[in-house]
């Protein structure tokens, strides 16, 4: 998959490495320095320096020649590609009208590729026995929370039990035309490309979930709309990008961790790559 | 006999010449129709859908044919073979016998700007073009009307005269 977005220059900097392009977890290209590779054996830099044109290159297949298709994807500084593949970038923000516009002269990309890791929830099995609950799991950037959001939500999609993933950059079950690409579970209905809080305002009484599967939560109308849900009797299951609890308690966090019936601690052990095979989790009652 | 099959011989090509003129401003017409119709289409889509260029222009070319369908069967080509079509290679898509110089630059800068910018600004962009189609076509198909119509009238009658001296 990732394949596809790498000028042959870049493909071939990659294959220098040692590197596989369909193994890589991460590739970061920025104009002007080495290409930083991530796999399961950690990451290595190319000699090759990244230009414009391999830039442009990976924007032109992401967003299959279309800007205008991605734009708003855009000011929200990522690309949505297929099978979940999120592009990170990086660039000028244009303003008008005291607002974000447009992203110009975008000179890095972060190429993130999703794993799909069945039993990955095996530890915490516990958590599947007695119904649905409200889960927020907590962990660092890169240390696998989508990856095992993916996994818990398929574990939980039972056929007397309606999920609803909101699936806002399109990670989760990487759903291209229609056709999830990543298992997410046979009862799991799926809402992507749409923002959480319209989301949360518009499905619930629609497609009348027991619960709603979301990922990486920012705050604010987040954080509202979590505890609305919550009140309506929908039950929860969410990410966060924190070290632990503490760190919450200290946010606007503080107030909605309340509502969840269990947290689930992902914890940075190494490279991020041994933690996705080798997670340690910890179930903690609040 | 021989001079009766020599004047009906120059007969025949005259108003073949005369009907390869007109089918000249006929094709450059209805090359013009099609691609304002194209960029009707490109506009509604962009604004309203957000579609991809791709999935817009393989939905344009559906079951139609002519000079507008291969120039853009080709220009999906360039855009899977070379990623980023470079300003030459968009000039070879757009070169056509039916078409002008000049026209040929505007349909290059046309088809360079497709896809490469926010849908507001390829709209803003898209609809200038389009009246420039407009202004060409409305041309064109005056030319179909008059010169084509002309040098099929002129072809027969310098195929009659031909054919009334030779015989």
């Amino acid at each position: 998959m990732i394949n596809e977005l790498l000028s042959k220059n870049l493909a071939a900097a990659v294959r220098s490495l040692g590197k596989s392009a369909e193994n890589l977890y991460e590739l970061r290209i920025r104009i002007g320095k080495p290409i930083a590779a991530v796999d399961r054996y950690g990451t290595a830099a190319t000699v090759y320096r990244a230009c414009a044109e391999d830039i442009e290159y990976a924007l032109n297949v992401a967003s299959g020649h279309s800007v205008y298709a991605v734009s708003e994807q855009l000011l929200r500084g990522y690309i949505s590609y297929r099978g979940g593949v999120r592009i990170g970038v990086g660039g000028e923000g244009v303003r008008a009208g005291g607002r974000l516009t447009a992203l110009k002269n975008i000179s890095s990309l972060n190429i993130r590729v999703p794993h799909e890791v069945k039993g990955c929830a095996d530890t915490i099995k516990e958590i599947f026995v007695g119904g649905l609950k409200n889960i927020l799991i907590i962990a660092p950037p890169g240390a696998g929370k989508t990856t095992l959001l993916r996994e818990m939500t398929r574990r939980f999609s039972q056929k007397e039990r309606s999920i609803l993933l909101i699936d806002e950059r399109g990670e989760v079950a990487a759903v291209s035309e229609g056709v999830s690409a990543l298992d997410v579970g046979d009862y799991t209905d799926i809402l992507t490309g749409v923002d959480k809080t319209l989301a949360y305002e518009n499905v619930i009484r629609a497609m009348r979930p027991d619960m709603i599967v979301t990922d990486e939560l920012f705050g604010g109308e987040d954080i509202k709309s979590i505890s609305e849900i919550v009140r309506a009797g929908v039950f929860v299951m969410a990410t966060v990008h924190a070290r632990g609890i503490d760190e919450l308690k200290n946010t606007s966090f503080g107030e909605v961790l309340r509502v969840f019936d269990y947290f689930v601690i992902l914890e940075r052990v190494g490279s991020p790559i041994f933690l996705m095979q080798n997670a340690k989790f910890r179930i903690a009652d609040f | 006999m021989l001079s009766l099959i020599a004047g009906a011989a120059l007969f025949v090509a005259c108003l073949y010449g005369g009907a390869g003129i007109r089918r000249y401003y006929k094709v450059r017409s209805g090359y013009f129709e099609e691609i304002n119709n194209l960029c009707g289409m490109l506009i509604d889509e962009i604004a309203n859908l957000k579609t991809p260029l791709e999935k817009i222009l393989e939905n344009f070319t559906f079951l139609k044919r002519g000079e507008i369908v291969r120039q853009i069967d080709a220009y999906r080509t360039l855009l899977k073979t070379e990623v980023i079509a470079s300003r030459e290679s968009v000039m070879k898509v757009v070169d056509s016998a039916y078409l002008k110089k000049e026209e040929k630059l505007i349909l290059t800068d046309f088809f360079m700007l497709l896809g490469r910018s926010h849908a507001e600004s390829q709209i803003v962009n898209i609809k200038h073009y389009k009246l420039k189609f407009e202004e060409i076509g409305a041309k064109a198909k005056e030319a179909y009307r008059v010169q084509g119509a002309l040098a099929y009238k002129l072809g027969i009658l310098l195929g009659i005269a031909l054919m009334i001296i030779v015989v």
